[in-house]
């Protein structure tokens, strides 16, 4: 006789990730994204990663070295750097290397690498042997004032496309963005709606960028994602909200938006858009 | 973001997981394997067949669920994941030394 039982679940972390801030460069290949260095944002930094990937065309392998290499590096983050509990933070930075390298950065603020001991309580030495196996090149040394750098190279991984700006900041805003929302709880629905808002920030946001890099902090609540955008140029939030004009639909980013603001400080302004999880 | 999917009959469990496997799931699925074991099944599968992706969170408590069934005497089966996922296994030499199979195996 067969008695049978089934049980089954999605992983529902209550941790938050917290705030992710990303800034996004002019270039390609001139992006990072600073985030507290605990287990919820390891899942946001490869999400940024393949974004770049995407935005380079790499091919699936490629990505894949990418988002195993940068989630060892995280991973350790989250796991050593910041013994006494309290989530310090950690970076993900894309570089371009010599030729057509790609340099990935991961970095963090802790307490730096044990003497001759790098990447250890890792007790089975799995998580550095991975990033050496995936990637050209490993160097690990310490952050000027404490903390660990990881820098890992790619051979030939860079092509530069020739496509407009926005085109590049697209894939990685809303591969972040659409992580947080579905950490925050959204529906598909309502994701599609983060995602149409990462869209319109990425098409619009470097024309009122105030230094032509795109600074984008994410945050999830506990049924909310929270962005801001900035520091624009005066006058820059207006016409952000503007320049996401549809004929006969209006402003999206306001359409879409449960909450809009602007504040600004001495770098310039910010708008600050909020999309609830709804129903 | 991981699901995981139990499955349990007579001196037989499965474990299914789909989506992503890093220390931000890592925990729940110890605890689920841990639960498991304690009832002594003949065979414990792990379907990695939905997974998307896996890192060294994800390979070290594979190895420690195969020490404790050892222990146990269970046999401990792993279904192969995608490409992605079985190298994991393969870069570190794992893939020989844990019992795969392309398929949950019919009797125990």
């Amino acid at each position: 006789m067969m008695t049978a039982s089934t049980s089954s679940g999605t992983e529902q972390d209550d941790e938050t990730v917290g705030a992710v801030e990303l800034d996004l460069g002019a270039d390609v290949v001139d992006a990072a994204i600073r985030l507290p260095a605990r287990s919820s944002g390891v899942a946001v930094a490869r999400q940024f990663v393949v974004g770049m990937g995407n935005a380079l065309h790499l091919d699936v392998h490629a990505c894949e070295d990418l988002k195993l290499a940068t989630t060892e590096a995280c991973t350790n983050a989250v796991v050593h750097a910041y013994p006494n509990g309290s989530a310090g933070p950690m970076e993900v930075a894309v570089r371009p290397g010599e030729g057509d390298d790609l340099v990935v950065v991961v970095r963090d603020a802790g307490m730096g690498l044990p003497d001759g001991d790098p990447l250890n309580g890792d007790r089975h030495g799995y998580g550095l042997s991975l990033i050496e196996a995936v990637s050209d090149e490993l160097a690990l040394g310490r952050c000027d004032g404490g903390g660990t750098k990881v820098t890992m190279r790619f051979r030939h991984a860079r092509e530069t496309p020739e496509q407009p700006i926005d085109a590049i900041h697209s894939p990685v805003l809303r591969r972040v963005i659409a992580m947080m929302a579905a950490d925050a709880g959204f529906s598909m629905d309502r994701l599609s709606d983060a995602v149409l808002v990462a869209e319109t920030l990425a098409a619009h946001t470097p024309v009122f960028s105030a230094d032509s890099v795109v600074h984008v902090v994410v945050e999830d609540r506990r049924d909310a994602v929270a962005l801001r955008v900035g520091p624009l140029v005066a006058g820059g939030a207006a016409d952000l909200l503007d320049a996401s004009r549809v004929p006969a639909y209006g402003r999206v980013l306001e359409h879409l938006a449960d909450a809009i603001d602007t504040t600004s400080d001495e770098r310039g302004e910010y708008l600050h858009v909020e999309l609830r999880r709804r129903g | 973001m991981l699901s995981v999917d139990i499955e349990k009959t007579n001196g037989r469990a499965r474990i299914a997981l789909s989506g992503e496997l890093d220390i931000s799931s890592a925990g729940r699925v110890e605890e689920e394997l841990a639960a498991l074991q304690a009832e002594s099944p003949q065979l414990l599968v792990l379907d990695l067949r939905k997974l998307d992706f896996m890192d060294s969170t994800g390979l070290r408590l594979i190895v420690r669920a195969d020490e404790a069934a050892r222990a146990r005497g269970t046999r401990f089966v792993i279904v192969r994941g995608p490409e992605a996922v079985q190298r994991v296994f393969e870069i570190v030499g794992l893939d020989s030394r844990l019992e795969m199979a392309d398929a949950p195996p019919e009797t125990a």
